[in-house]
């Protein structure tokens, strides 16, 4: 009996493997095809540059003390006046500031770094494709 | 009789985890993958260690979902598509049951803030008769004789 | 043959039933101007049920966490008014901002809605840039930040004050009340430094603003 039913869920959870290997697949290749916008950079090519990125977060306090990409450096507009001292004390001028947030519809990083692009007059500002999400393997 | 309400209730059970696996794999109102927002949703209840972990349950977990409601209907499969059907109810019954024991947002899908907060005891409620409705299937399929032959 | 009868007047029951619910939304679009001393505000986005069936408003997206939206009740009867208030917190924003709210409702047969809210957060002193800062080894030459009130609103600094006296900063007047510089130049560049230059003006009049220039050598 119980020999029964383990095996039939076996086959029912192999079963159900097939089509999400598959979906999964085909996910993953075809968020490459998306194309980028001016002043955007994708995750792998962040990647390879390795220790030459500093990562800069855009979203809430809340959601940065939560998680957050290793190394970032919270910047947001709810508390920029507060934020951008320590930020500027921490910035490594040598380095490719990368600002993230949410990831989806989210337009809090292009505004964070139009206004390190305009207001500190920052050069080789870059935000990430998909943000946060895009980090977490979405 | 009762093998009309065995019927009906396999249908029931079977069309609403069709239904609700399919939302998870397809967003058909923006139509794209559904995947990113349900990754996301299972993050919100704080319960797995690593985001790749919450990103491979919701590409398999729906494909489960649909795989084991289409099961329900084949003789040979019934009982471990019950039996899978039967775990998802519990997992997902505990994982609401401990979002409301610990106080989480679980509605906001982080790109925004929603009006309002998930209704927990609706949740509880939907999740416990769903539960209560695979159990009876299992039941049934668990009672009911093998039709392999028996050995010589 | 009964049962083709009934199940046909059940189909036609179940298609005509679906009468069109609407709200219909006064402003869809709102602008406001505000200054960074506001904290933020309240735009009413009203509504009036003017369809035949009862409308239930099911949720409400704002498109950043700093904007909030609120409904007095969910479900509107035909004739019935109604109004989303959206609460837009500007924190530390400047310039244009743009918030907008998805609506949707049980009748989404047209598909949800988007209010849209714009402020423009309007600072009368502009400020370029609010950063300075050498590289070390760099020639220890002075760099200007310009400081300009819009026309029609004069702004007059009192005085500036630098935090790290190894970060020397010199007012300039180029016109009263319009148009100033600030130069700042650092002793040397062999080390790294930090430090700020306090700008005091004297508007608005009943709550002055200082300004917060931020000079660095990395």
């Amino acid at each position: 009996m119980i020999a029964r039913a383990a095996r039939q869920l076996a086959l029912v959870l192999a079963l159900a493997l097939v089509p999400a290997v598959v979906s999964g697949a085909w996910q993953l290749a075809w968020k490459k095809a998306e194309p980028l916008a001016a002043g955007e950079v994708r995750l792998a090519t962040a990647r390879e540059w390795g220790a030459r990125v500093q990562w800069v977060d855009a979203r809430s306090r809340a959601k940065f003390e939560r998680t957050r990409i290793p190394g970032a450096l919270l910047l947001n507009e709810d508390e920029w006046d507060k934020l951008v001292g320590p930020f500027l004390d921490a910035w490594d001028a040598d380095k490719t500031l990368v600002v993230y947030c949410d990831g989806g519809s989210c337009e809090a990083s292009h505004q964070v770094a139009a206004r390190l692009r305009k207001d500190l007059m920052i050069g080789g500002v870059l935000v990430l494709k998909g943000g946060f999400a895009e980090w977490q393997g979405l | 009789m009762a093998g009309l309400v065995i019927a009906g209730l396999r249908l029931a059970v079977a069309g609403v985890f069709l239904y609700a696996g399919t939302l998870k794999i397809w967003d058909f109102t923006h139509l794209r993958s559904a995947t990113p927002d349900f990754t996301i949703a299972i993050q919100n209840f704080r319960l797995l260690p690593s985001p790749d972990l919450a990103l491979l349950l919701a590409v398999y977990l729906p494909w489960l979902e649909v795989t084991a409601a289409s099961a329900l209907f084949i003789r040979r499969l019934a009982l471990g598509a019950a039996t899978a059907l039967l775990g998802l109810s519990a997992v997902f019954l505990g994982a609401v049951g401990s979002a409301w024991w610990r106080g989480l947002d679980i509605a906001c899908g982080c790109f925004g803030k929603e009006n309002a907060p998930a209704d927990f005891r609706f949740l509880l409620l939907r999740n416990t008769a769903l539960l209560a409705a695979v159990t009876v299937l299992f039941l049934h399929e668990w009672r009911r004789p093998s039709p392999t032959p028996p050995h010589p | 043959m009964h049962i083709r009868i009934l199940f046909g007047l059940a189909t036609l029951l179940l298609l005509t039933s679906h009468s069109r619910a609407q709200l219909q939304w006064d402003n869809l679009v709102q602008q406001f101007q505000r200054t960074p001393q506001d904290e933020g505000l309240e735009a009413r986005f009203t509504f009036r049920n003017t369809g035949a069936k009862a409308v239930t408003i099911k949720s409400l997206r704002a498109s950043c966490g700093c904007t909030t939206p609120r409904l007095e009740k969910e479900t509107y009867v035909p004739g019935e008014a109604g109004a989303v208030v959206a609460r837009f917190v500007f924190g530390d924003r400047k310039g244009p901002q743009r918030k907008t709210i998805e609506v949707r409702t049980d009748d989404d047969s047209a598909g949800p809605v988007l209010l849209d809210l714009r402020v423009l957060i309007h600072d009368p002193l502009t400020i370029q840039p609010a950063l300075v800062y050498w590289k070390r080894g760099d020639a220890a030459t002075a760099k200007t930040i310009q400081l300009t009130a819009e026309a029609g609103q004069p702004v007059r600094i009192k005085r500036i004050i630098a935090s790290n006296p190894r970060l020397a900063a010199k007012l300039e007047t180029v016109k009263a009340g319009e148009h100033y510089t600030v130069a700042v130049t650092p002793t040397d560049t062999t080390q790294k430094e930090s430090g700020e230059v306090f700008v005091l003006t004297d508007f608005p009049a009943d709550a002055p603003r200082t300004y917060i220039l931020q000079v660095r050598v990395k």
